[in-house]
């Protein structure tokens, strides 16, 4: 087990406790860990000779809650105040979702837009090159082929970094859905 | 070892191993390894509540680009090892009797 896998067990163990409280016990055992580590002993010899997670977290929530360091449960009032409070959370609830939702999608379409300009510009300088053989004279001929290069050169040259934020993006949206649902939990454990 | 007596006991040792030179965790830990076996968990509320009791004080140096916690003995501190000491004497006169009667209802 990893430094990172301890840590990540313990805390979710110890998910009771204040989140003060319980991020000084993470970082007590983090040091305890890093030290083990610069005394010479392997990453997963240190955790292997620290007691296990649950035997650790069943300590530090026994002493928490004599010290009166657990997190509150929700009270019959508070309950009751959710519920009758369900008009008013509810709708203010779905329009924060529906805002992110559409910033989120606004980005998609931004993306969509630079996309679709450059493929009309290179489909557009294409068609100029083309509609140089159709023109009446040489000099319109080589306006119709210089802006149809000039155009189909931008187009090639938007595509390429369109392309590439599109699929930034993409790899993005798993990790904002990540720190949205991170931050509401976060908010909650309080 | 009954827990009420081991945790008093843990306290004082724990104070001991400041005595000399500030402390972090690892280090107790390890330099009262060769006398009792103190575990993360325990040694963590221990800590706690010395510094509560104001036996100890705790500050933050940065080593090796973290920050490493160390605890300060003080002056309550000692005064709680010299309690401790002074007290130990009725602790073995008690001690001694009890190991009379065990050796008494023996015979």
């Amino acid at each position: 087990m990893t430094k990172n896998e301890y840590l990540k067990m313990l805390k979710r163990e110890l998910r009771p406790i204040k989140r003060a409280e319980r991020e000084k016990s993470l970082a007590y055992f983090g040091e305890l860990i890093d030290d083990r580590m610069e005394d010479g002993l392997p990453e997963e010899t240190a955790i292997s000779e620290l007691e296990s997670v649950s035997d650790a977290a069943q300590r530090i929530i026994a002493e928490a809650s004599a010290q009166g360091l657990l997190r509150a449960k929700h009270s019959v009032w508070e309950i009751i105040l959710l519920v009758l409070g369900f008009p008013l959370w509810f709708p203010l609830l779905l329009t924060v979702a529906v805002v992110v939702f559409t910033m989120y999608a606004l980005v998609w379409i931004l993306i969509g837009t630079l996309l679709l300009v450059s493929v009309s510009l290179a489909v557009g300088g294409a068609a100029a090159v083309i509609g140089m053989f159709f023109s009446g004279s040489i000099s319109t001929a080589f306006v119709c082929l210089g802006i149809g290069l000039v155009s189909a050169g931008l187009g090639v040259a938007l595509f390429i970094p369109a392309l590439l934020i599109a699929r930034a993006y993409a790899r993005a949206t798993p990790i904002i859905l990540n720190w949205l649902i991170n931050r509401k939990v976060g908010k909650s454990n309080e | 070892m009954d827990t009420q007596l081991k945790r008093g006991v843990l306290e004082i040792c724990v104070l001991a191993a400041m005595r000399d030179e500030d402390a972090y965790g690892y280090k107790i830990i390890k330099d009262l390894s060769p006398f009792m076996e103190v575990s993360e968990s325990t040694l963590y509320p221990i800590l706690k509540r010395l510094e509560q009791s104001g036996c100890v004080t705790e500050y933050s140096v940065e080593h090796n680009g973290r920050l490493r916690k160390y605890y300060r003995i003080t002056q309550t501190g000692h005064e709680r090892i010299s309690e401790f000491l002074s007290d130990w004497g009725s602790v073995m006169r008690a001690y001694n009797f009890i190991r009379g009667d065990e050796s008494n209802d023996k015979k």
